[in-house]
């Protein structure tokens, strides 16, 4: 199983991001960086398109800098950060140690394993290295190298979970790349940096994977662009089942949904994981 | 290979756990350890990517690797998962004749396509029949690809060429198919031909090495539990002879043992098929004893993990009819030095120095480095060095042998020349001497027969002309 976790996993949640209580879903980010740069006219575009702007305008070092005084907060896990860090305490899954895959280290899901002290990897690109690093987890302490030749990395992903988190907005202190203007994106898609995975990975992404996406739409070019990489423009009848919740979807994004062979369910992300944990224990 | 071949494999007494210089196929798989990493690394790259280039030095286990390896391992991995799209693996080693027409069969074949439907499709066609009408993905393995350009010079941009199929099946991003383009690294060059027309050609490519300490022990002692497990035989196996063959196959351990006469390269390098070669004709020695033991002092009198190449080069050798073996000492002479150093030489060279056609000598290096014989390797630009540093000194000492051989039959064909020559002289003082006689004996025959005329006719004379008085007188 492959969980694909987007932005916008807090719009559901209730409470205000400002007090704290919640981390901000994307449309909240776009809105608050429209605010800050006094171009309210702008806070209906997508934030990526906002944030390249803002990069235009002001450069990159003023971006960083407000994105790291909203998003640098110790926000409290969301019910599907919680979801997903306690399936090992279930029975059937006492062997679960996740793959995260991610561009910025999620602060909120990192604190809830070590919480847990629960084993779990994380390959991140190092756009400097031109690699990706791969960091371990034991349940006491991390370990972390350098996936200079993916192809010959010897990594046995076997059966473990996937989680795809492309964005992790709350980078505190041990993080400090994000994936956030349009030209991040293109940056990424020219570098091909899927690629640079370990060959054993991007195999269970491509060939042996069901996806369940949570909190996201492919209406969205930079998603569309990332799950072409993985697969391939093939045709995927036939390949594993894959799902998506997202409530009222639009006809577009139930389109792209039927395309590429994943159920759409038209529920609400909360009554998702409330029906799931209940099905579980 | 046929069923009932496949039945006589299963008897202990038919079976060896080794495979000699040869490749192991699949169905050897349950014998092939000690690449269990490499065969999980290309297997993962075959899964992960449209295609594959697997590349690594002659001799270094490719084949070996794909068929006993990759292809069992993968089978069992896609047998598992069960809710993945059906499909096969295509294993084609086929270039000499048509690869298009013989590639298209062995798939039509493995997926059972129907006959009429094959006459009408090229590659790309059945590729995608198979996808789209039978709805399974393909898996193929192209090994030993570097023969495909030793045979044909097709045209990439001509649509019946096996090349214009294969740039095809690379990039149409809508088939179900992942490739594997297996390939000695001296021909790795050879794939610029694609590179125009295959943009993804260099993304993916994995390099096969040589065994390491760990593994060659495990291509030792796996095959014998395996075997130990499938036939209830007891073996025992002396961990002195384990060190003894590994130090054998390494060029490092030897050039130590022989005073550093070798030239070591990697410390930790192994040769598969001399360790296959060593342990195959161990196993044949010990085999059919109750309990099968495989002792160091076994191996000592067969003389050594040395003593048992050197024993397969002469066989190799051998086999050779006298000229070509005259060939081979000079070709040897160039290509291990009085040091027993190697040096790797072009076929052009080896050709201009041994006085033979370039088509003689790449005839005949391909037959010395070929799957059988792995004397020699064949390397990066066109050259060519000897198999394994282990090699020199018996590749040393068979030519010294052969040259003082050649030496003394030399020496004893001139002496016997001269001998010849003598008797000649001999033999033509005594025709000389005999012809003198003659021609004397004919002057004094000739010398007499004129007296004899004169005295006839002077008779003859005095018969007419003396008075018949006188006669009478004298008859009186």
């Amino acid at each position: 199983m492959v969980f694909v976790l987007g932005a916008d996993i807090y719009a559901s949640l209730e409470g205000n991001w400002h007090d704290g209580s919640r981390a901000p879903y994307e449309a909240e980010i776009s809105q608050h960086l429209a605010q800050r740069y006094n171009k309210l006219e702008l806070a209906h575009l997508d934030l990526h398109q906002v944030a390249q702007q803002w990069i235009e305008a002001k450069g990159n070092v003023e971006l960083m800098r407000e994105l790291r005084r909203i998003l640098g907060k110790n926000y409290p896990a969301s019910q599907l950060h919680q979801f997903i860090c306690s399936l090992g305490e279930h029975s059937q899954y006492r062997d679960y140690h996740p793959v995260i895959l991610t561009y910025t280290l999620d602060d909120v899901m990192v604190r809830s394993f070590e919480g847990r002290k629960r084993a779990f990897d994380v390959f991140k690109p190092s756009p400097k290295d031109k690699c990706y690093i791969h960091s371990h987890f034991d349940g006491e302490a991390w370990q972390h190298k350098a996936v200079t030749d993916p192809n010959k990395y010897d990594y046995q992903v076997g059966q473990r979970p996937i989680i795809i988190k492309i964005k992790g907005y709350f980078e505190g202190s041990r993080d400090s790349q994000m994936l956030i203007s349009e030209d991040d994106h293109l940056l990424s898609f020219s570098e091909n940096l899927l690629n640079k995975l370990p060959a054993s990975v991007l195999g269970k992404l491509r060939q042996d994977s069901c996806f369940l996406f949570l909190g996201l739409g492919l209406d969205r070019w930079h998603y569309r662009g990332i799950f072409k990489q993985i697969w391939q423009d093939k045709e995927r009848k036939n390949l594993l089942e894959s799902w998506a919740v997202q409530r009222q979807a639009d006809s577009f994004n139930q389109k792209i949904w039927e395309n590429h062979n994943v159920n759409w369910l038209d529920s609400d992300l909360s009554y998702f994981i409330n029906r799931l944990e209940s099905a579980l224990s | 290979m046929s069923h009932d071949d496949l039945e006589s494999l299963n008897s202990p007494e038919q079976e060896s756990p080794y495979v000699g210089l040869s490749a192991f196929e699949e169905h050897q798989a349950k014998y092939f350890f000690g690449r269990e990493r490499d065969i999980r690394l290309i297997s993962d790259n075959l899964r992960a990517h449209r295609l594959t280039i697997l590349y690594g030095p002659s001799g270094v286990g490719k084949s070996s690797v794909l068929q006993a390896g990759v292809m069992s391992y993968l089978k069992g991995f896609l047998q598992k998962r069960k809710h993945l799209k059906p499909s096969k693996l295509i294993f084609f080693n086929n270039w000499r004749d048509n690869p298009h027409e013989d590639l298209c069969q062995e798939l039509s074949r493995a997926f059972g396509l129907p006959e009429q439907e094959l006459s009408n499709l090229n590659l790309f066609g059945v590729v995608k029949y198979i996808n789209q009408d039978l709805d399974q993905q393909v898996y193929l393995l192209l090994d030993q690809f570097e023969e495909y350009f030793l045979y044909h010079q097709e045209d990439i941009h001509n649509p019946q060429s096996f090349a214009y199929q294969l740039v095809q099946l690379c990039n149409e991003s809508q088939l179900n198919i992942n490739l594997l383009i297996s390939l000695r690294e001296d021909g790795f060059a050879l794939l610029d031909r694609f590179k125009g027309s295959i943009p993804s050609l260099f993304d993916n490519y994995l390099r096969l090495d040589k065994l390491d300490r760990a593994s060659a022990s495990r291509a030792i002692r796996g095959p014998l539990e395996e075997y130990e497990k499938e036939y209830g035989q007891k073996i025992a196996l002396d961990d002195t002879l384990l060190e003894a063959v590994l130090d054998g196959i390494n060029a490092a351990k030897v050039a130590e043992a022989q005073g550093g006469f070798l030239q070591a390269r990697a410390e930790d390098e192994y040769e598969a098929p001399l360790l296959q070669l060593i342990m195959q004709r161990l196993w044949q020695d010990a085999e059919g004893q109750p309990v099968i033991h495989l002792q160091h002092e076994r191996l000592q009198a067969l003389g050594g993990a040395q003593g048992l190449i050197q024993q397969h080069f002469s066989k190799v050798m051998q086999s050779f009819d006298p000229a070509t073996q005259k060939i081979c000492a000079r070709i040897f002479k160039m290509l291990v030095t009085a040091s027993r150093s190697k040096i790797a030489h072009s076929l052009e060279d080896l050709a201009k120095e041994t006085l033979t056609s370039e088509q003689e000598m790449q005839k005949l290096l391909i037959e010395l480095s070929s799957g059988k014989n792995r004397i020699l390797r064949a390397l990066p630009n066109q050259k060519y060095e000897i198999y394994h540093d282990t090699l020199a000194n018996a590749i040393y000492l068979w030519r010294s042998n052969f040259e003082a051989k050649e030496e003394e039959a030399k020496k004893l064909e001139e002496k016997l020349e001269e001998e010849r020559q003598a008797q000649r002289e001999r033999e033509q003082v005594l025709r000389e001497a005999q012809l003198d006689a003659e021609a004397k004996l004919k002057e004094r025959q000739f010398k007499l027969q004129r007296r004899i005329s004169w005295l006839v006719g002077l008779l003859a004379a005095l018969a007419v002309f003396l008075p018949l008085d006188f006669i009478k007188v004298i008859r009186l």
